[in-house]
């Protein structure tokens, strides 16, 4: 189920091909608006850094500052490096969530593709932390503590590598289009007043929460291929 | 300077009740799919060599091993806190 209207699709109507992609894939579309949203921002914000902080600059200070004292907190001081990867996981995430309260807007995130490739984003990169701190003996990640369980604990640690790259993009992909598809139903049911404020109210809330999550898992799936085997 | 310390100090709190409530939320989904991947790779081997239900049911054992892993390192990580 779809949007009954989407806002930005209407705007690809101009040429023909370009209407039918809009039209099939509105999450890229959308994916579009929320890059340019980003670096836009991004862009004026930290186009004169100062020492005394702008309005822009201060936000994103405080946003980029608090996500990176989290992670360090979580991590440890050697995780410190992974911030350009989870602030972008989260900012990119958050931003794709709210931008479904807008009436008329699709969040990116309420596709499979979307949340896929950011859960597979973050699986190589565990992987690549893995084998950049230990080297070869990464593979002791995976044979457990005695040599002669290796061949029973090594399918259920890759099993449970794969499920933690489904759960990550189901989870998020899950919420988003259980809260679009009960807003859709709302909107249908009980017309385009009042009813659905609630749901819209919660969706902020779900928006954040499903964000965060993302961003902790990750960086919790990153701690574990950063520490020794245990 | 000392705004930032004090806003800090509040956020503490609540990231680490957001941070225990995210993780043991995720425990759940992580069984389901946990399992759902064993039987799927499973069938997928059985496609392969064309040996029924053999490899479903050792895989299936090794979807739930996984769950139950999942559950165990949860354990752990909450012991060490």
């Amino acid at each position: 189920m779809e949007h009954p209207f989407l806002f930005l699709v209407d705007f690809f109507n101009v040429n023909g091909t370009l209407y039918h992609f809009a039209h099939k894939y509105p999450h890229v579309i959308y994916t579009w608006l929320v890059m340019l949203l980003l670096v836009g921002s991004g862009f004026l914000a930290a186009k004169r850094p100062s020492l005394i902080p702008t309005k822009g600059q201060n936000f994103f200070e405080v946003v980029i500052g608090g996500l990176e004292d989290f992670l360090v907190e979580t991590v440890g001081e050697a995780g410190r490096w992974f911030t350009p990867l989870a602030a972008t996981i989260f900012i990119f995430i958050f931003v794709s969530n709210l931008i479904g309260m807008v009436p008329g807007f699709f969040p990116p995130t309420a596709t499979l593709n979307t949340t896929g490739a950011c859960a597979l984003v973050v699986f190589f990169f565990t992987h690549y932390i893995g084998v950049k701190y230990h080297g070869v003996k990464y593979v002791k990640h995976f044979m457990g503590p005695v040599w002669w369980m290796a061949p029973l604990i090594m399918p259920i640690e890759i099993i449970g590598h794969m499920a933690r790259v489904l759960s990550l993009s189901f989870r998020l992909f899950g919420n988003m289009m259980g809260h679009e598809l009960v807003l859709g139903i709302l909107f249908m049911l009980a017309g385009l007043y009042f009813a659905p404020l609630p749901i819209m109210a919660l969706g902020v809330f779900v928006a954040f929460v499903q964000a965060f999550v993302f961003f902790l898992l990750s960086i919790i799936y990153f701690q574990g291929s950063l520490e020794h085997a245990h | 300077m000392q705004g930032m310390k004090k806003r800090g100090g509040m956020n503490k709190e609540l990231a680490g009740i957001l941070k225990e409530m995210s993780y043991y939320s995720s425990l759940g989904l992580q069984v389901a799919i946990s399992i759902v991947v064993g039987v799927g790779f499973g069938i997928f081997l059985d496609t392969v060599f064309e040996t029924a239900p053999v490899f479903m049911f050792i895989f299936l054992g090794f979807g739930i091993a996984a769950a139950f892993r999942n559950l165990l390192l949860a354990i752990n990580r909450s012991k060490k806190i």
